[in-house]
């Protein structure tokens, strides 16, 4: 299965605009999508990414390298001797620091994340959006996920007194 | 302002099918309407709005739309064959409506599809379609045009949801290059240009702004706004189906709404409509 003499063997991923990226196959099955790939041994040459483009598809692996060693089964851990809990901790201020982008790519890293199926990047993506609800008013909601208002007044005023409760 | 002239810029050059489309869009705004009344009427069950008006509208549109778009007499023959066929559909859809929320939604879809294979268009991703009308609707009105422009210019793109977002992202970022050259032509300095390209690259990390960013609208597909959703408590639902329609219909969905949490909220008697 997985653990078929993988250790070092590459992968080689190619973005829609001509980009392509190598990377090893243990951090490209970070993906469930591409892992399923590699498994039904569909990945003799590049994968193709069709929908995602160069510039996400880098941070997604930039994302998946950084993870591959604490979430995957890979025999290159042996240096990470230090305790899993502040290696956790690490991670998780690397994590705040690399979703620290803009809405647009956000957007793109969620929609690549859903694509390519790798849970801990699609959980950070929508965690920061869900902070953004429900830590901001109406308003700002719509400003910073640029959402367009497209309820008439009366119909904003319904709503509002439907659920009043919520808005208090 | 900036954003406007670039707009306007990225209409102009999709001038042959942007105008048909417009009149699409149009027409799917009208769709759009009747079935958010629908889905009121669902709330408040006595008051059925009748169908004929809108039904009435559809087969206005078409005859205007339908030439411009094709001019064949294929086209013409659509013409004089769709107007008994969409008041059907019509009433099916306002008899299924009610149903739930959600059913409505892919009604929707599957209504402006059925059209779409009236009209005789030529594009084979029906599936995607069905997708396509929801963005573009809450999109603002222009670059709605703009996607369905991309769209038809190359159907095949409409693979994935993401790839007009993609090609919406770019062109106004090239307008942009486009306009800034001239400048620099003019000034005799390159200093904008360059500052815009470092730009680009310095907001990805530090959550700025810039032109695409404006452009930019939370344009995820169901199923994503579906799994984002499932991460907020009732409440948060509540407010976050206030900001729009497509959210609304998402928050609604009967798989955060199967138990009340009324844990930690302050519930007060006037608040129990």
């Amino acid at each position: 299965m997985a653990t078929r003499e993988a250790g070092k063997k590459m992968i080689m991923l190619k973005s829609p605009d001509g980009m392509e990226f190598e990377v090893e196959e243990a951090v490209a099955m970070e993906s469930q999508t591409i892992r399923k790939m590699i498994e039904d041994d569909c990945a003799d040459t590049a994968i193709l990414i069709p929908n995602i483009n160069s510039k996400i598809l880098s941070r997604v692996i930039e994302y998946c390298n950084k993870h591959v060693p604490t979430t995957g089964a890979t025999g290159a851990a042996a240096s990470d001797t230090v305790a899993p809990a502040a290696l956790a901790e690490d991670l998780k201020i690397w994590d705040a620091e690399f979703i620290k982008v803009n809405r647009a790519t956000r957007f793109n890293l969620i929609q690549a994340a859903s694509y390519l199926n790798i849970k801990g990047l699609l959980d950070l993506t929508s965690q920061t959006t869900i902070d953004t609800i429900s830590d901001n008013s109406l308003e700002e909601i719509r400003s910073f996920l640029s959402t367009k208002n497209d309820y008439l007044p009366e119909e904003e005023q319904t709503i509002r007194r439907e659920n009043q409760w919520a808005f208090q | 302002m900036a954003d406007g002239g670039k707009m306007k810029g990225v209409e102009g050059s999709g001038e042959g099918t942007g105008h048909g489309e417009d009149m699409d869009e149009e027409a799917r705004e009208e769709l759009e309407l009747a079935l958010s009344l629908g889905r009121r009427g669902w709330h408040l069950p006595p008051v059925p709005v009748p169908p004929p008006a809108p039904a009435l509208r559809w087969s206005m549109v078409f005859p205007a739309w339908d030439p411009d778009a094709a001019g064949s007499s294929r086209a013409a023959e659509s013409v004089w064959d769709s107007p008994p066929v969409p008041p059907l559909r019509f009433r099916d859809m306002w008899g299924g409506g009610g149903a739930d929320a959600d059913a409505g939604g892919a009604g929707e879809a599957e209504e402006h599809n059925n059209v779409e294979e009236e009209e005789g268009s030529e594009d084979g991703d029906r599936d995607l379609q069905n997708k396509r009308p929801k963005v573009g609707a809450f999109g603002e009105e222009s670059s709605g045009v703009n996607a369905s422009f991309f769209g038809y210019e190359a159907p095949h793109l409409h693979a994935f949801a993401e790839h007009d977002h993609l090609k919406l992202s770019h062109g106004p970022e090239n307008e942009l290059d486009f306009g800034l050259s001239l400048i620099s032509n003019d000034g005799g300095n390159d200093i904008p240009r360059e500052t815009n390209s470092h730009g680009v690259c310095d907001v990805e990390r530090s959550g700025g702004t810039n032109a695409e960013d404006l452009e930019i609208r939370m344009d995820l597909s169901d199923d994503l706004l579906h799994l984002i959703f499932s991460f907020l408590c009732q409440k948060d639902l509540c407010r976050a189906g206030a900001a729009c329609k497509q959210w609304q219909s998402a928050s609604m969905h009967e798989d955060f709404w199967k138990y009340l949490k009324f844990e930690n909220t302050r519930i007060s008697l006037q608040n129990c409509i």
